[in-house]
Formats: C-alpha cells, structure tokens, sequence
C-alpha cells in the first residue's frame, strides 16, 4: 500500500514538475510578493521615518522668530508651496507681546489630521513645541530661582520591553502574512491541475479503473501539492531573508530578521498547514464541475485563510480567533520573530485542527471520488 | 567582594537553563555565550531595553601578586536595531572624571542613535563609579551650601577636613581607581561580551580614558570620536581659562544682540561690579528655597558666583539667562541667580573617589610653577588649584610615570569634535590632542558648548557615518555651523529678540 | 473470464441497463455491438465497479467487482475512450505508472513496459512527452497501458474510433495476438465491420439488455439474414446509432 501511493506520488510529483506554468505562477508568488513587499515597505518607510528636513509652511515669521529658529534646530523648516507638505504653523500676531508678559502665545497647527501620510510629520512639530514650551517654562523658573523641577511631581520612567525585533508590529504581521499565504498560493494552480485537470483531461477515470482506493490517491495528490507548497515556503522564506535585509528598518528602530531557526519554525508549522491548504483546494476542485469553475470556488475559499491572516496581521483577531488555524500559526511565527514566549496552548490546538481538518477534506475528497456523480460528471 | 561571580560556571549554566525555558526571551544579537550573562535592565531616562552584566576584576592591576580582592564592574548593552556587524560594537565613555556611563545611558543612546543602527552600544560604569562600586561621599546639601561664606573660613581646611572623613568612609586604596587603571576593566568587557573590534565614543573626560585605552589596546580598536577633548599634556586647571573664554564671548554675543544690548547696554560691566563687590565683602541676604521655597539665608560669595556662572554657561538654554541673572543680582535680586546655581545639581553622582584619583594621580603631580602661574590668570583655575593642594597629600599617592603626559601617538582613524563655546574643554584641547595622531580629523562646531553630540542634529549623523566609513576622509563639518545659542532672556519670561547673528543665519537658511 | 449476470442500473430517469446478462470467455474476442445509448459505456463502466449496479453481479475470473473491486481490477486491462493521457509523461513513464499502480515493484515495472514499447513498436516515441503526438501514436499508448500489468482481461471501449488504417491494423493484430494467447477480449463498439472482422462471439445489445449472443455467423443464421449488418438490424428494429 505504501508503494503503491509512493508510485502515485512519484507520478504527481513527476508531472506537476513539468507543469512549468503553474510551478512557475507558484514561484512568481513566492519571489514576487517579498520583493513587492520590500518596495512597498522602503516607500512606507520613507513616510514614515522623520529623520530628515521637513518643509512646512511657517505663516508670520517674523511674530516669534525665536520659536521659528528652535524648529528650524530640528530640522523643521518653512517652505514655498512646491516643498513643503500640507501642514500649516500660524503665529499670532501678539506672539512677542504675549510671550513677554508671561502670557500662552498662540501657534495654530493647521492640518488634516486624517491623512496618514502627514501624521507622522504632525507628530513631530507637535514634539518640536512641546519640547520648546518646557524649555521656555524651564526657563521661567530658573529665572524666578524655582527649580524646574517641580514642574515635574512625578518622573515616569518608561522601562519598554520590546526589543528591536519586537517593536516591527504591523510590518511583521505582513511579512508573515505574506509567508503563511504562500502555502495557499503557491500550489494553487497545481491543486486545481491535479484534480479539476485530470479529471477534464479524462485520466480520472482510467485512474479509478485501477486497483486502487481513492483515498490513496487523494492522499498522493494531497501530499505531492504539499511538496510544492512547502517548496514555495522555503523559497519565500529565502527571498524574504534577503529581500526584507535589504529594508533599512533600523531607520524606525526595529528589525526584521528572519534566521536560520526561524525559518525552520516556519517550516515545522507550516507542515500542516500545507497539508491543510492541499487537501482543502482538492475537494474544492473536485466539487467543481469543470476547470474553470474550480479556479473560481478555488480562488473564493482562499478568502478564508486571507482573512484569518489579516485580522492576525492587524491584531483585530478576537480571542477565539487566535485558537484557529492559520491564525495561531501565524501568531507564532510573529512572537518567534518578536523572540517573545510562543502562543504554546493556541499553536498546539490550532496544528490538531489543522490536521483534522486535513483529515476530514481529504475524506470528503475521496468520498466525492466514489460518487458517480462528481466522478462522470452525471 | 559583595559582587557574586556571573561568570563561575554553576550559575552559567542556571542561566542557560533559564535562557531555554523562556524561548529566546532575551534578545538574539549577543551570541549565545554572550546572553548568558546578561539580564534586561533599563537606565534612566531611556525606555529602550538593554542587558546588563557584571564582571569581576581584580581591585590591584600591578602584577606583584597581591590579591586585594576583585570589584564587580558593571556593564550595559544596547543591543543594536539590525545588527549587521555583531563582532563590533561602540564603547562609550563618560564624563567626569567619575560620571557613571549607565546613568547617561539615555544621552548616548541619542548621540549614538544613528550608529546604534546597526552596532551594539556598550556603557561600562568605570571602576568606581556607577554600579562598579560608587565611591562617594555625603555632600552638602542645599540650605548649609548657600549659607556657607567660602570667604571668611579657612577653605583649605574644610576640605581637607571633609576629605579625611571622606577617606574614613570610603577605606579604599584610590591608586587602583586611576584612568590606567579603569584601563583594563573596558577591555576584560570587551573580551567577555566576545567584540573583535571596538569603535570608541569619549565625552569629555571620557575623551581621555577613551586615548588610555588606545594607548593600552590600539589592536582592538577600529575608530575614536572624541567629543570635548581633554588632552594629555593639559591639566583640568586649564578649565578655568576656558570658562572665563566662554563667558567672555557670552558677553560678546550679548553685545552683538540688538534686543540684548538694549536691555542691558551695561552688561559686563555690571558683572565686573558685581564680582568686584563680592571680593570686599559678601552679601548675606535671603532668597526661597529652589524647591521647598522655605525662607533661607544665602550668602553670594565670589565663589559662589563664579560657580553659578561656570555651570551656567554649560548649556545654550542656561547661557541665556545669564545677563538677566547678573543684572538682577546687581540690583539686589538673587532669584536668577538661584536658578543658574541649580545647574550646579548635575554634579552630584559624581564619583568623588575616581575624581580624586584621576587629579591627584595623573594631573596634580605634574604641575610646574610656569604652569601653575599660567592657570592662575582665572579665578576658578585659583580656586580649584588650591583645593587640589589640599586633597591629594591626604591620599598620598604614587603619581603616574611622567610619559602619561605624552600625546597619543596612533594610527587609528580619530574623529575630534569641540564647541566653540565649551566653557571646559575648548578647541584648543582637541589641537593638542591631534598632534601625533596621523589619521584625526577636528571638527568645531561654533555655537556648540560642551559636548557637540548632544547638542548638534548632525553630529550623530557625522559619528555614525565615521564609524561606517572608519576614516575622517570624507566628512564633512558643514552642517555643525548650524545655530544653536538661544536668544537672551530679556526679562523673566523670556525672549523677546533672537541674537543678531543667529537671525542672519535664520535668513541664510531659508 | 468476464461474466455479467442480470445487471440493472438506472442513471437519473433512465433505466441504462435492463437484466443485462452475457459472458466473455478467455481466448475468445468478444464485441459488445449496440446503438448509441444501449448502454455500452454503462456496462463497462459497471465491469470495473465504477458504477455500482442496482441489481444483479459482474464478475472477472470469478471475482465479483462490486466486493473484492481492487483484486478484479488486476485482472482487468482498460482501453479507455477517450485516451486519458497525461501530456507532460512520456509513454514510458506512463506505462511504468500504470504497471506500478497494478502492483509491480518498480524494476519488474520497468520491465514490463520496456517489453510492451517493443511489441507494440514505440521504440522511438517511448521517451518523448505524449504531447503533440498523433491519433495513432496516442492510441498506441492506452493500448499498451491497458496491456502493461499483463490482466487476463482486456476491456476496450469504442477502440477504433477516429483511428486512420494503419493504426486499426496494429490494434487489430494486437487483439489476435492476445487471443492466441488466451486472453479474454472485450470491445464495445458501435462500428459493424469491426465486430464482424475480429469477433468470435458478438452480443448485441439495446435499450440495456442482450438481445442476441454468438458468433457472427450464428447471429445470421438465426435471424436469417446473410450478413451481420442485416441481422443487426433485423435484431435491434432500427439502424438507428449504427455505423457500417
């Protein structure tokens, strides 16, 4: 019985390999998406990081030109239209006049608070001026010989443990969301080949005249788009390593890296998963009626695992969620990169569902193939 | 020692054990050796998590044989953002002589934030100091400091008397605590967290442990910044010149300040007046408590003053309302002043037992009469010196060998970076510094104080790309011309004016 | 030996196979001659337990298919229409396949359609990929993967269909061969000249029952006509769904 499914496999595996096309669209996923990640990710960053000059429009220069010149210390500065962003410093008139008889002179910050792109910039000159504001209101005391202090009743003192592979939040949910996904995508066209496929191409049921059980050869199908799942992972985890490398994300002050153990990790839990993804994208195939419609139920139900990687990666998963397959995988990969303790209890029941559910769609698959119905097509 | 052993192998492996159970709870970038004597910790001030270590080393560093014990030195890494040199690493220095490294962690993680980008940030608590056994003394405090008439007792004799029972307290032989001595621990650090090589980052005093070290060590060392340069050849007494300069152009720039000038056209000479009124006789008086603002009594001395000035003049902010505070004093109103004396508070972690060792192990032995009558021109080079007299003979110590003095002569590339305004070390210190060292390059920042890191935007940038590159080649001082004094404060809520040059250069920037 | 005892199968409202009963012995060719929708491919497809019967047994070598299906399926060798090729294998490869699923190890596999790619002449397309061959080349190799496991049975459906002349030669030859050597040979066809060339035993059959079964010339004895076709028809009542 086990040569006879390793002849099946040998021969799945045989000729998936020498479909060029749905291995090729498999690794155009895998090397794709970090790289397109990796774009995306550098332009992000660019808006995100503020390291660098920001152009404002300052209106009434002249009102504080002390204030003015502290911004421009910090690199903030006033542009003409074309430079600088959508962000507008207005200084009062009385600026001057307020500020020297010890009175609040007022600076309207002017921006829409709901485009993402200036948040960042916001956030800063708002750090600018409270920054200035204390070291004027420091100064104040000193000149009235009170310690400053006392303005300060209590010191909060912030002890962060994140670490700077821990503090990558959203950016380690997509890159992990991009890798688990792999085992969905990779094998896609594969999956949909080897059962909606062969069953078009009529060799379905010349296979079924033989003397086997559709059981093995579900499980051969099963395991051989494993195999390429799995090939998928190791490739998008490679790429991934060297594309997100080449990110500068120290520039925000966290890392990724994704090691040698991690990948191994991934590798150990993304086992099940693979064969979950398989098993999952054959029955759905089989039920179709025809290759074409294959590809659409396909390509509909891999909203599923979508889904429960996304409210992963933008940790809106409620807590049941977290116990589900894809979703606990995935959270672990993401405490593994965050080099925090793993989600053991979750990750443990989420591998059993996993299998079970491997175990119950690869039934149903071969349940299916001893139906005349789906078998001819009647 | 009081210091348990983190390295002897039992607790090693506990550590280990521990280490497994967690699941690479602690950070990744150290190698598996290195973590294993490591724990989290947290400085003041910054957020960021760092892993902090102790070794024991031995308290003697002559090789005679006899074991006087050994001294936990304590250390800190923070750890690098995307560690792409994990063999590498930053050492920082601090100040002092006798500031705790650990305890401005949070100032070197900001002037050190580009490079931590991709090198470990390491902060060694110099033997002494710190967490390395704080050698540390009661001070005065607040109440019995103003009151104190530094002109009508004998001063000598106070110190001396506060020494001795100082020495008492602390029973400890401070020849071990010297710059040649701390020399050894920074490397034993080095050794034991596993870096091949060190980029050195010295602050001040820490400028010149950081050339010890070279001198010591040039095998493991790839570059040195050196920010506020103390060189060899020169004395700390040299600080008090150094002040009177910056308070000086302090005066300079007041004049050259139309919103300054006009408010106090009198400025100098005021302060002349002032110091001059001091010298014949004190003035008692009574001013509020800074914080308890209790009733209590001052007495303004000279000293007293010219204290509040030198301190005063370390930073921009305070800088600035140094004219205010000199003409409310001469008008009899001592508040400002009280607030400049505060920024004298900064001194007081200071380890007082590395401080003594350092002066009167590796400066005070040297001083010539030439030398003496040339740092006599100030009054605070006077005023120190005479201190200086009277502590070290308490000590008796044996002064370093007289090739202390020598430059250091090195290939390392070395970057030097002064404040123009630094009213400690000047310009002119990093000068002497640099002459034998054939790869140096000196940037000057001209409206920095002391330490040009924490002031500059750019500085971090030029440290971090000299560090990358390892040569002083290619960098470019431009962007530390950026302004960086602050508009006098003209009455006691603020600036009404920038200064004249400041507001020109405003205009060149836009 | 393949025997079909009173088979009923009804597939959606259709009653496909109505007591159909009739045997193949081995060292005989026997033709399954019927209209279109007679219920050929219903019957041969119940013979290898792909359609399970309502009523009634098949048997191969006296194995019932509908209990021990995997054990009967080694005895049985499908020729199936259409070809059910995998393009990207090549015949060699193939044949292997289909030896091992049968249960041979892997050299005797090898073995096995090396011997076949022989006899049936494929030696210079046995290592090309089976995409882009010719009607003839394809038929070639399902007729040897029906042949590969060497079964004592040999099931071909409608195998002339779309064939050009030199490719029914080969499979004509083939069949005679292995009826010399004792193998049981069954086709469904609806082609009369075929049945009638190659056939020891025909068995007609319409609307899913036998409506006669002997040799060509018995069938025209006793419907009294002097050539199959006539009597075919004289049997069935129409010549609807039949080709010369």
């Amino acid at each position: 019985m086990i040569a006879l499914i390793r002849t099946l496999l040998r021969k799945e595996l045989l000729d998936a390999s020498r479909d060029k096309r749905s291995v090729m669209a498999g690794l155009y996923y895998a090397i794709g998406t970090p790289v397109l990640m990796c774009l995306l990710f550098a332009v992000l960053l660019q808006q995100l990081s503020s390291n660098d000059e920001l152009y404002i429009r300052i209106d009434n220069v002249d009102a504080g030109p002390a204030l003015v010149q502290y911004l421009a210390n910090r690199d903030i500065l006033h542009g003409d239209e074309s430079k600088a962003r959508a962000i507008r410093l207005s200084l009062a008139d009385n600026f001057e006049q307020q500020m020297q008889q010890g009175r609040p002179a007022t600076v309207i910050l002017d921006a829409d608070h709901s485009d993402d792109r200036l948040l960042s910039s916001i956030r800063r000159i708002e750090r600018a001026l409270g920054h200035y504001n204390s070291e004027v209101a420091q100064l104040r005391l000193m000149a009235r010989g009170i310690d400053p202090a006392l303005m300060q009743p209590v010191d909060v003192q912030i002890h962060d443990q994140a670490t700077p592979d821990s503090r990558g939040g959203m950016f380690l949910g997509i890159a992990t969301l991009t890798i688990i996904l792999t085992l969905f995508y990779a094998a896609m066209n594969l999956a949909i080949d080897t059962s909606a496929g062969e069953r078009e191409r009529n060799s379905l049921t010349l296979l079924l005249s033989q003397p086997l059980l559709s059981w093995q050869l579900v499980v051969a199908k099963v395991l051989a788009i494993t195999s390429f799942s799995m090939l998928g992972l190791v490739v998008i985890l490679v790429v991934s390593k060297f594309a997100y490398g080449l990110v500068p994300w120290e520039q925000l002050g966290f890392t990724i890296r994704l090691n040698a153990d991690f990948m191994l990790f991934t590798l150990l839990i993304g086992m099940p998963l693979a064969l979950l993804s398989a098993s999952l994208q054959v029955l759905v195939s089989f039920m179709a009626k025809s290759f074409k419609e294959a590809q659409t139920y396909v390509t509909m139900v891999l909203f599923i695992p979508l889904t429960l990687s996304m409210v992963t990666t933008y940790n809106i998963a409620s807590d049941y969620v977290q116990w589900l397959p894809i979703a606990a995988q995935q959270q672990a990969m993401i405490e593994y990169l965050k080099g925090s303790a793993l989600p053991l209890p979750q990750l443990l029941v989420s591998t059993l569902l996993t299998l079970l559910l491997f175990v119950l769609f690869s039934y149903g698959s071969s349940r299916l193939l001893k139906s005349e119905k789906v078998v001819f097509g009647l | 020692m009081r210091y348990s052993s983190s390295l002897s192998r039992l607790s090693k492996l506990s550590t280990m054990a521990a280490l497994l159970l967690s699941a690479s709870a602690i950070a990744e970038p150290l190698s598996g050796a290195r973590s294993a004597m490591l724990e989290p910790c947290h400085a003041k001030g910054l957020s960021d998590r760092m892993l902090c270590g102790r070794i024991n080393q031995p308290v003697s560093t002559d090789n005679d044989g006899s074991d006087q014990g050994s001294i936990g030195i304590h250390f800190a890494v923070l750890p690098a953002i995307k560690p792409v040199y994990p063999n590498e690493a930053v050492l920082a220095f601090a100040g002092g002589p006798g500031q705790s490294a650990f305890d401005v962690a949070a100032s070197f993680a900001h002037s050190l934030r580009y490079a931590r980008e991709t090198r470990d940030i390491v902060l060694v608590d110099q033997r002494g100091t710190g967490r390395s056994g704080l050698l540390q003394c009661d001070a005065m405090d607040l109440v019995t400091q103003f009151a104190l008439d530094e002109s009508s007792i004998d001063m000598s004799e106070l110190i001396r008397s506060e020494m001795k029972a100082c020495q008492q307290q602390l029973q400890v032989d401070l020849q071990h605590y010297t710059t040649q001595a701390a020399a050894s621990d920074f490397e034993a650090v080095r050794l034991a967290l596993g870096y091949q090589k060190l980029h050195l980052y010295g602050g001040s005093y820490g400028t010149r442990m950081a050339q010890e070290y070279m001198r010591q060590y040039p095998q493991a060392v790839l570059s040195a910044t050196l920010d506020g340069v103390v060189a060899f050849q020169q004395s700390f007494a040299a600080m008090g010149l150094a002040s009177d300069a910056s308070l000086a152009a302090l005066y300079r720039d007041c004049e050259a300040s139309p919103a300054c000038s006009k408010t106090f056209p009198e400025a100098s000479q005021q302060l002349q007046q002032l110091i001059t009124q001091l010298e014949q006789a004190p003035i008692h008086t009574v001013v509020r408590h800074p914080r308890t603002f209790e009733r209590i009594e001052l007495t303004l001395t000279r000293s007293k003053l010219q204290q509040a000035l030198r301190f005063g003049l370390y930073s921009n902010s305070t800088r600035a309302l140094i004219p205010l505070a000199v003409e409310k004093a001469s008008q009899g109103d001592y508040s400002a002043l009280v607030g400049l004396m505060l920024a004298q508070d900064m001194v007081t972690d200071l380890s007082i037992g590395v401080n003594t060792a350092v002066v009167c192990v590796e400066d005070w032995p040297f001083w010539t009469e030439e030398n003496r009558a040339y740092y006599s021109d100030s009054y605070l080079g006077r005023e120190w010196m005479a201190a200086v007299d009277s502590i070290c003979p308490i000590w008796q110590l044996t002064p370093a060998a007289a090739d202390f003095l020598q430059p250091l002569s090195t290939e390392i590339p070395v970057l030097l970076l002064s404040g123009a305004l630094d009213p400690v070390t000047p310009p002119e210190g990093a000068e002497l510094a640099m002459t034998r060292m054939r790869h140096a390059k000196h940037l000057i920042a001209p409206e920095a104080t002391h330490i040009v890191a924490s002031q500059s935007r750019c500085a971090p940038k030029l440290i971090s790309q000299f560090i990358a590159e390892q040569s002083v080649e290619a960098l470019d001082g431009s962007c530390l011309e950026q302004p960086l004094r602050q508009s006098f404060l003209t009455n006691a809520n603020g600036i009404a004016m920038p200064t004249a040059p400041a507001s020109i250069q405003h205009q060149n920037q836009e | 030996m393949i025997k079909v005892t009173d088979l009923y199968k009804k597939i959606g409202e259709v009653q496909a196979l109505n007591g159909l009963s009739f045997q193949a012995e081995n060292g005989t060719i026997t033709g399954l001659l019927g209209p279109n929708g007679a219920g050929k491919t219903t019957c041969l497809r119940t013979l290898f337990g792909l359609l399970k019967a309502d009523r009634g047994q098949a048997e191969i070598d006296g194995l019932d298919i509908a209990r021990q299906p995997l054990q009967a399926r080694k005895q049985l060798g499908l020729f199936p229409d259409p070809f059910g090729l995998y393009e990207r294998l090549t015949p060699r490869e193939y044949l292997e396949f289909f030896a091992g699923i049968n249960g041979m190890a892997t050299a005797d596999a090898r073995q096995a359609a090396a011997k076949v790619l022989q006899v049936l002449q494929m030696d210079d397309i046995a290592d090309r990929r089976c995409q882009g061959f010719s009607q003839g080349q394809r038929m070639k190799v399902a007729l040897a993967q029906s042949i590969v496991h060497q079964p004592t049975n040999i099931v071909l459906d409608e195998p002339t269909r779309g064939l050009d002349v030199m490719s029914t030669r080969v499979l004509r030859e083939l069949l005679l061969r292995l009826k010399q050597q004792g193998h049981c040979v069954l086709f469904s066809s609806h082609v009369m000249q075929e049945v009638a060339a190659l056939c020891d035993q025909v068995v007609v059959m319409a609307k899913g029952r036998v409506l006669a079964q002997g040799t060509p010339a018995e069938l025209c004895a006793s419907t009294g006509k002097n050539n199959l076709e006539e009597a075919f028809i004289a049997l069935i009542g129409t010549d609807e769904g039949i080709a010369a």
